[in-house]
């Protein structure tokens, strides 16, 4: 198993580090990244420090960029010594342009936002061509679309990479959230919800604004074979917690495991909730739909607004829908019109009065019986 | 540009969450409406519509001299993007006008399969020049910037590409750079990028430091109000102004569709706009239901006071009490949403002009008898009245 690690401000640069295992390291700078851990000054000490034991150093530049701001970072970026790092990982699309035309920079795409299917992924590959390096997958994908992304990029002698064990990245706003409520808010608060039962949300801010993170961090050891067997690197973001060598890591999450999550790693059903934001028995059906009830008279008439593009006329098989999904079919005998008119077939767009059956109320709706 | 207008304004673009509103934003004065299908869009809670609406919907925009077009701004899994070309193929085939892409994925499939010019969604974050020429190379027609940019910064991007530019003008805002917040996909099993936002930021939190706590809505933004951006808009060049508010009801949509229309015309007329003019409209705007209105990020970067630290209410906006339905030859129909009591006064919007007052000094119903009072969901024959439209929106009087 190959690992991407991502020091934090806590990492101790005096210890003697293993790095068996290691393929990377992300080095979150305060300009160009949304973690922002360190200074620019410091990217010597620290690329030298993981450059010494051999490992390959990526600058991190996923921040999101507005163009007011863009050519003032693009300076900033142009005065890093560049032998620093060997790649360079973007997330914005001007970024990963500007990247791609102005520079020869390798190039990892953080496709974290987004990117679920297929030709997402193949989308960039014929873009960037021999440029890209490696593509780092959403944590959202579950890991039948995580093994044929791997295996379309493998194809093209390009790495893949996910989140392994780190925070899961909830909300990017550029807005400053924290800082407008006082001086004891300035950089991290723990957000509990008053609406609902999620208690601790991680919520920093820094240059590039603010970033709400999950309850709990992602953790997929469990699958580790699995990533390994796929050729995807595992990205470990350290903190004081979670520290290296793996083991170390491991026995942190043993030992909270109610702080971990796998997300969506074994399946996604994100969208199976969304036949319940509607009701189903007001569904229209193209074919059959002719217009909706608008009002109920008790004993005397139902007035159908005849919005469908289903025509009908007398003699016609119907049925109506009410809200509760009471269905009642039926012949249409009579009709008339709003002043009360006899009609022999309805009109688009007029309303239709119709003989009142029980329980059918407004917003019922009038198909024709195919 | 029309005969009439002496001066060029962009485009207005209206939400258009059925068909229903489809028509009243044309009604109101919307150039366009961006919709959705079934799938693909990003309001899955939405009437949205059916294939035969979409063909009801461009044929009645076409009619009009508006334009349609159709979002298909999800952030779509394998599975969904399985349905997608037909999709595409059927839109060809009604000649919607645009398509509004976010996923680059989606995005070349349909250059593949279809010559429909594609518009690329605020959902993509497209913020700066090299962000829209990327999209541009892969033969984008438009790009709808990000809501975090100024209108000075899409000057240049325009400049700089030569592509289209949209903007929000007005409504609702994210928090967060759109297509990044998943807050419901962790918390609710809701994916928020396929359609299932359930609106997390607007909650009341509790934020807690080892110093202190405080109760706050930290994450829900103020509306957009963007009267005070038009001329600059206008002198940037930016193509399309756009309205928020799929999921909002006809009197929203009436509403702002008119207060922008009036703007733009009036821009269109004199060259200028008035400060009475922009009051005006002001008013207007805020008589619908909204978070306290604030400039957004259009001529200067939104600040620690673009938070509206409330629980959102109501009580400032004038209630619909519904639209009339039908105008017959002897008569205007009513269609109630709220109840009404005799004497009580309405205002009746018309298309264009002035708000129309209408006091119920006797209240028929639709077989002429006289009532004291109605019910929800009942049907009214009002007398004919001058400038009154089928589809003109009614609300209470203040």
């Amino acid at each position: 198993m190959s690992y991407v690690l991502v020091p934090d401000k806590s990492f101790d640069f005096s210890q003697d580090f293993d790095s068996t295992h290691v393929s990377e390291v992300l080095i979150c700078l305060n300009d160009f990244s949304k973690k922002a851990y360190f200074e620019s000054s410091e990217l010597k000490k620290i690329s030298s420090y993981f450059k010494n034991l051999g490992l390959k150093v990526v600058l991190d530049f996923d921040a999101l960029v507005l163009n007011e701001n863009f050519g003032s970072l693009i300076d900033r970026f142009k005065v890093l010594d560049s032998t620093l790092f060997d790649s360079v990982r973007a997330q914005d699309f001007g970024v990963i342009e500007y990247l791609f035309c102005e520079t020869d920079f390798s190039l990892q795409l953080n496709l974290e936002t987004g990117h679920h299917n297929l030709l997402a992924i193949e989308s960039w590959i014929n873009y960037l061509g021999q440029r890209l390096e490696k593509v780092i997958l959403s944590y959202e994908l579950p890991k039948d679309s995580v093994s044929k992304f791997a295996q379309k990029l493998k194809n093209h002698s390009i790495k893949a990479e996910i989140l392994g064990l780190g925070k899961i990245l909830l909300f990017y706003s550029p807005r400053k959230l924290l800082s407008r409520l006082d001086e004891s808010f300035e950089d991290f608060a723990l957000a509990h919800s008053l609406e609902s039962p999620h208690k601790g949300f991680k919520v920093y801010e820094n240059i590039h604004g603010s970033f709400m993170y999950h309850l709990k961090d992602l953790c997929l050891f469990d699958f580790t074979t699995f990533l390994d067997e796929n050729f995807i690197e595992m990205r470990v973001e350290l903190s004081e917690e979670l520290l290296w060598p793996l083991k170390l890591c491991k026995k942190h999450v043993q030992s909270n495991p109610q702080s971990y999550t796998q997300g969506y790693f074994k399946v996604n059903k994100s969208d199976i909730l969304f036949n319940k934001l509607k009701n189903q028995h007001l569904l229209k059906n193209d074919e059959t739909y002719i217009g909706e009830v608008i009002e109920a008279k008790k004993g005397e008439y139902l007035a159908v607004l005849c919005n469908g593009s289903v025509e009908a006329a007398l003699g016609a098989s119907v049925s109506l829908i009410s809200p509760e999904g009471l269905k009642k079919d039926f012949i249409m005998q009579s009709a008339q019109d709003a002043n009360f008119n006899e009609l022999a077939h309805f009109i688009e767009g007029k309303i239709v009065l119709l003989p009142y059956i029980k329980k059918m109320g407004p917003r019922s709706i009038l198909s024709l019986d195919k | 540009m029309a005969n009439n207008e002496k001066y060029w304004v962009p485009e207005l673009l209206c939400p258009a969450g059925s068909l229903e509103k489809l028509k009243v934003a044309i009604d109101y004065g919307a150039d366009a409406v961006y919709l959705a299908g079934q799938s693909f869009g990003l309001r899955a809670a939405a009437d949205n519509f059916t294939y035969s609406q979409l063909a009801q919907g461009v044929g009645y925009a076409h009619k009009r001299g508006s334009k349609v077009y159709v979002v298909i701004n999800s952030f779509p899994f394998d599975k969904d993007i399985l349905k997608l070309e037909e999709f595409v193929t059927y839109l060809e085939k009604i000649s919607v006008d645009a398509l509004i892409v976010s996923d680059i994925g989606a995005f070349q499939l349909i250059k593949k399969v279809s010559h429909i010019p594609v518009h690329v969604s605020t959902q993509a974050s497209v913020l700066n020049t090299y962000g829209a020429q990327l999209w541009k190379k892969l033969g984008a027609e438009r790009v709808i910037l990000g809501r975090e940019v100024k209108v000075q910064e899409a000057k240049e991007i325009k400049e700089n590409t030569g592509l289209e530019i949209e903007q929000f003008v007005h409504g609702s805002m994210c928090m967060a750079y759109s297509g990044h917040c998943t807050i419901s996909n962790f918390t609710q099993g809701r994916d928020s990028n396929r359609g299932g936002c359930s609106h997390s930021c607007r909650f009341k939190y509790q934020l807690e430091t080892p110093l202190k706590t405080k109760d706050d809505f930290f994450m829900s933004s103020r509306d957009l109000e963007g009267v005070d951006a038009i001329e600059q808009f206008i002198s940037s060049k930016i193509d399309s102004l756009k309205v928020e508010g799929r999921m909002k009801g006809p009197i929203y949509v009436a509403t702002v569709a008119r207060a922008y229309r009036g703007l733009l015309d009036f821009y269109a007329e004199h060259g200028f706009l008035s400060e009475k003019v922009k009051l005006k409209a002001k008013n207007e705007l805020k008589k619908v239901s909204h978070r306290e209105y604030f400039g957004g990020n259009l001529l200067t970067r939104a600040d620690e006071n673009s938070v509206f630290d409330e629980r959102e209410h109501v009580e400032n906006a004038y209630q619909v009490l519904g639209s009339i339905v039908e105008v017959t030859s002897e008569s205007v129909i009513l269609r109630t949403k709220s109840k009404i009591n005799k004497g009580m006064t309405v205002q009746i919007i018309p298309f264009k002009g002035e708000i129309i007052d209408y006091q119920f000094d006797t209240i028929r119903s639709l077989d002429m008898s006289e009532l004291e009072h109605t019910r929800p969901d009942q049907l009214l024959k009002l007398p004919l009245l001058r400038g009154v439209d089928c589809a003109n929106i009614v609300r209470f009087a203040r």
